[in-house]
């Protein structure tokens, strides 16, 4: 008969046959070659992509929905024989609503906060960025020594673009400028980068209107032309198409808008995490900035090109340069892929919390399989005597899975309304560093994923009663029901939810006790400065107005002068880099008759400029020396240049105060051990030498759990700043912003203040990934903690009670009452003591994981895991405690007069 | 116009099948013109709806079998014609399969008729 189709079946033949399996067996025999004949006929229509796809979906749908009708035990129609089955299900929960209650109760609780971590994941970390073929592009860094990712020097990055051929296309980013939008109602701040033309390439991006910026932009005196985010279109130009060739004044100088690109392309985000407004070419002799890394590099391969390829290439390179310029020995390179790079801070946590989250999830199925194997122990006779009367295995089964889905959808459902609340919640805990975060949302990949994890749980937890019922045959049960007495007081399965279940607390509860001592040790560490009470303001002038040091030397002395003369500010002070704000900079040291130091082995100091008030508003105290005052100010800035021919600053040969720092303790210390470094100078960079006047105390500026480095301050009246951040301390509701609005208009009315905020949220902003990793794992783990708890209890206090008539019998024979309790109990914890010992190998790989998140703990801390385990057995040996103290009450003449 | 024969039991039998779902109309309305094999039906419901309907393999025979059972239809012994291919069964509408799709058209044909006169004919 069928040998017609009993030749060889190509690929989708086979496929097919798969899915044919699902019909019924008579169904098939009948009807099975003519199928095959009809796919075949079908795909040999079929002869494009798209529509073989368009065959395989409709092939599969119509499968699985005749197979199911096929399969459904009536031939009329399912729906109402499920109905029944709901009904019944419906019915059976409703006589003993408790456990039901907490089932949902559990799953909501496991599934929601899965699904909200899950959320996140996706969100931040999966999902792939809004760039074309993102796995293309890569990011590059210069590495050197200790620092793995340093940006590119202006004398690097040419040479790179010139001579590798792995990429496409190879493009510069940098974030040192600010830009002020003016002529368009309120001069407004905004947040622009510079960038070269193949930055466009890389990206492969399509603007919404116009084009961007071409080749033509880099060449020096040709970059005024600008390209605007979508954002920045939508607020400003009320999204006016005719935009693109309209000259816009940024800076002062008109720039012609070239294209304006789509909404949600945010990149590149600068230290702070905010998305650019705008970019504009960077259009400058970038090779001139010899020893200035200031540029962040991105790349898109080129075809067939591997990471590791470009990276060998690079490193050629690299070594070439070196060759020319020994400073730059030891200088290699960093190649990381961007989507792995853009995410690589909140990676880690965000891994943590599924890891704790999973662990969460996972308990409470636990509890849930223990409750529904109670169950399943309670209504074995219910279900024997349903056999007996002849339900098929198969109509039970269905029963029970219908029970659990009932269970797990009234479970999820609650779950994704408990986890749109929670992801509400984490969006505003979690700084806004977290690229992405805002976009997390319960998308349908995510509500996919919660419909997995119920469909998963009710399969395995519906599942799981049936086997331990089937186990036992129907007339024993039957037996063994008529008496009371279960034969068997083994609970296998139970005991090893017991374990895992221990195992998976300790080891989320020592991930918890891990992270919340570092966030408890970060936040007790001193930063070296008084953030409170200070709010910061960002203020840029304009190289239109401002062109001459002079003049913003002028501008800011001034400004701080009247703004401290005014009533209603306490103190006033202003820098070109806010402490822990995420910028740095680094500058190699020279000290005058020593031997100079080989070649990328150089001393490094971070520096900021500082006005003359600084120390005394944050708090930071003079250790030996003085400070900075009015009386050194220069006429000829600035100290630092950047390249070796940047020509000297006027009145350079006039008699006037000498070039003057003050460093801090970290310095003095690495540089002038056992010395007194006053008076002593140092060269950064190609500066004259500078003469050190003072050491202050050392300050974390980097990051809080970042031991202070080397650091010098230089005067903003030696180093003018055409941008600086105010610092100012004011006892007024609104930190002195008003005030300051007010004398800054004075001085110049075109001047937007930008970026208001309270010092207090810088530091704390770099704190909130810890606080909330730490405190959602302390929350996961309490959680965790209470479902062991509960688990432990009534698997113990469910075994105890079916062991009454064995204690009966025990304590007739002799038994007292303490060794009836030490029996209860010490079977309890031994199961516990197992779990807690696996969980302690759980606890320290998930220390491992999160080793990057410990500030001065171990991710094997042997005081935090004795502590965890003592507690954990404990609470586990009160939860044995209850049904043990149970045990001893009983009274054996009562129990063996039931027998 | 009224159809010669009309049983009361037999409308009554064929009135507890309406309405029809697509797959079924289309069944029938193939076999109301001759008597076809599961191949043949498809290829005619593809034709005859200029290929907007393409009953995928379950549903087609799904449904077959389910108008079978339902005696709507009844397969026959394969025609002496289709001898290469012996698997291929026939299938005819019975009378009352012809009843059924009768009523269901005529319900269907009063539907069209006042949808054309409400629904305005776009130009």
């Amino acid at each position: 008969m069928k040998a017609g189709h009993r030749r060889r079946l190509d690929t989708s033949e086979k496929w097919f046959a798969l899915l044919l399996r699902l019909y019924p067996v008579h169904f098939r025999r009948r009807f099975e070659p003519e199928m095959f004949e009809l796919f075949r006929e079908r795909r040999a229509a079929a002869r494009t992509i798209p529509s073989r796809a368009r065959l395989w979906v409709s092939i599969v749908l119509d499968a699985l929905r005749a197979s199911l009708r096929e399969r459904a035990p009536h031939p009329r129609w399912n729906l109402e024989m499920a109905m029944q089955d709901v009904k019944h299900a419906w019915r059976g929960l409703r006589r003993a609503p408790a456990a039901p209650f907490f089932i949902v109760l559990l799953i909501a609780i496991g599934i929601g906060s899965t699904t909200a971590v899950f959320s996140i994941v996706h969100g931040v970390l999966l999902r792939p960025f809004p760039f074309g073929e993102p796995d293309r592009i890569v990011l590059a860094w210069e590495k050197r020594n200790a620092v793995a990712r340093n940006t590119v020097a202006g004398h690097e990055f040419p040479e790179w673009k010139a001579r590798s051929r792995s990429f496409a296309s190879l493009a510069a980013i940098a974030f040192d400028r600010d830009f002020t939008l003016t002529g368009a109602g309120e001069p407004a701040a905004l947040n622009g980068v510079r960038v070269t033309a193949a930055f466009f390439d890389v990206m492969r991006v399509r603007p919404v209107v116009g084009r961007p910026f071409g080749e033509e932009a880099d060449v020096p005196g040709h970059g005024d032309v600008v390209v605007l985010s979508h954002r920045l279109w939508n607020d400003q130009f009320a999204r006016d198409a005719a935009i693109v060739g309209r000259t816009i004044q940024l800076n002062d100088r008109p720039h012609v808008v070239a294209a304006v690109m789509p909404e949600g392309f945010d990149f590149p985000a600068n230290g702070s995490g905010e998305p650019p407004d705008l970019w504009t070419p960077i259009a400058e002799p970038i090779q001139q900035y010899r020893g200035r890394h200031y540029l962040f590099v991105v790349g898109r391969l080129a075809d067939r090109v591997t990471l590791a390829q470009a990276r060998s290439e690079l490193e050629g390179i690299a070594f070439g340069i070196a060759k020319e310029f020994p400073s730059n020995r030891e200088h290699t390179v960093n190649l990381q892929p961007i989507q792995s790079e853009l995410t690589a801070d909140s990676r880690n946590p965000i891994l943590v919390l599924f890891a704790a989250v999973g662990i969460v999830l996972l308990v409470g199925c636990c509890n849930v399989a223990n409750l529904l194997l109670a169950r399943a122990k309670v209504r074995q006779q219910e279900i024997a005597i349903r056999e007996a009367l002849g339900a098929g295995r198969w109509r039970i089964a269905r029963q029970l899975l219908t029970e659990a889905g009932i269970l797990s959808v009234a479970g999820a459902t609650a779950g994704l309304v408990l986890a749109s609340w929670l992801l509400e919640l984490g969006r505003t805990a979690l700084p806004a560093a977290v690229p992405r975060i805002g976009t997390a949302s319960l998308d349908p990949v995510v509500v996919a994923f919660t419909g997995f994890l119920a469909l998963a749980t009710t399969v395995i937890f519906g599942l799981l009663p049936l086997s331990s019922t089937f186990a036992v045959d129907a007339s024993e049960r039957l037996k063994s029901g008529a008496k009371g007495v279960p034969r068997s007081t083994r609970q296998p399965i139970q005991s090893l939810l017991i374990v895992l279940e221990v195992a998976l607390t300790v080891a989320l509860a020592i991930g918890a006790a891990l992270l919340l001592q570092s966030f408890t040790h970060l936040n007790r560490v001193d930063p070296g400065f008084v953030p409170r009470g200070i709010t910061a303001m960002d203020l840029t002038l304009p190289s239109s107005r401002y062109a001459d040091t002079n003049a913003q030397r002028r501008f800011f002395a001034e400004l701080v002068t009247a703004l401290s003369g005014d009533p209603g500010i306490e103190s006033v002070a202003a820098t070109n880099m806010v402490p822990q704000s995420g910028s740095r900079s680094g500058l190699p040291i020279a000290i005058p008759g020593r031997p100079s130091r080989a070649p990328g082995d150089e001393l490094m100091a971070q520096y900021r400029v500082v006005t003359t008030g600084y120390f005394r508003a944050l708090g930071i105290r003079t250790r030996e020396g003085r400070t900075f005052t009015d009386s050194d100010a220069r006429l000829a800035v600035p100290l630092i240049r950047w390249f070796e021919r940047q020509p000297v600053p006027l009145f350079f040969d006039e008699p006037q105060p000498v070039p003057i720092a003050v460093i801090n303790e970290t310095m003095a210390r690495e540089m002038w051990p056992g010395e007194n470094p006053i008076g002593r100078e140092f060269r950064a960079l190609f500066s004259p030498p500078i003469k050190i006047v003072g050491i202050v105390t050392d300050t974390r500026n980097a990051a809080l759990s970042e031991k202070p480095v080397a650091e010098f301050y230089l005067s903003d009246l030696q180093e003018p700043q055409q941008r600086m951040t105010l610092l100012v301390r004011s006892t007024s509701d609104d930190g002195g912003t008003a005030t300051t609005r007010r004398h800054v208009a004075r001085f110049d009315p075109q001047l937007p203040i930008a970026h208001v905020r309270t010092f207090e949220s810088v530091v704390h902003g770099n704190l909130a990934l810890h606080r909330f990793t730490s405190s959602v794992m302390s929350a996961f783990a309490a959680i965790s903690l209470l479902l062991m708890i509960a688990g432990v209890y009534a698997v113990i206090s469910y075994a105890t009670a079916q062991r009454t008539h064995e204690v009966g019998v025990r304590m007739a024979l002799g038994a007292t009452r303490i060794d009836i309790g030490r029996l209860i109990i010490v079977k309890g914890l031994a199961l516990c003591a197992i779990g807690a010992v696996l969980g302690v190998g759980g606890g320290y790989a998930l220390g491992r994981t999160a080793r990057m998140m410990l500030y001065e703990i171990e991710a094997a801390d042997p005081l935090t895991y004795g502590v965890l385990l003592g507690l954990v057995l404990c609470v586990a040996t009160f939860a044995a405690w209850i049904p043990a103290r149970r045990a001893m009450r009983v009274d054996p003449a009562s129990v063996l007069r039931n027998e | 116009m009224k159809p010669p024969r009309r049983s009361p039991t037999l409308d009554a039998r064929a009135l507890a099948f309406l309405p029809l779902t697509p797959a079924v109309l289309n069944i029938l309305v193939s076999l109301s013109a001759d008597d076809r094999h599961g191949l043949g039906i498809a290829a005619d419901v593809k034709a005859f709806t200029g290929g907007r309907l393409l009953l995928g393999p379950g549903t087609l025979y799904g449904t077959i079998k389910r108008l079978l059972e339902a005696e709507l239809i009844v397969d026959l012994p394969s025609p002496s014609g289709d001898e290469d291919d012996p698997r291929r069964r026939y299938y005819r509408i019975t009378p009352l399969g012809r009843r059924v799709l009768e009523l269901e058209t005529e319900g269907l044909a009063s539907i069209l008729g006042t949808a054309r006169r409400r629904v305005p004919k776009r130009t």
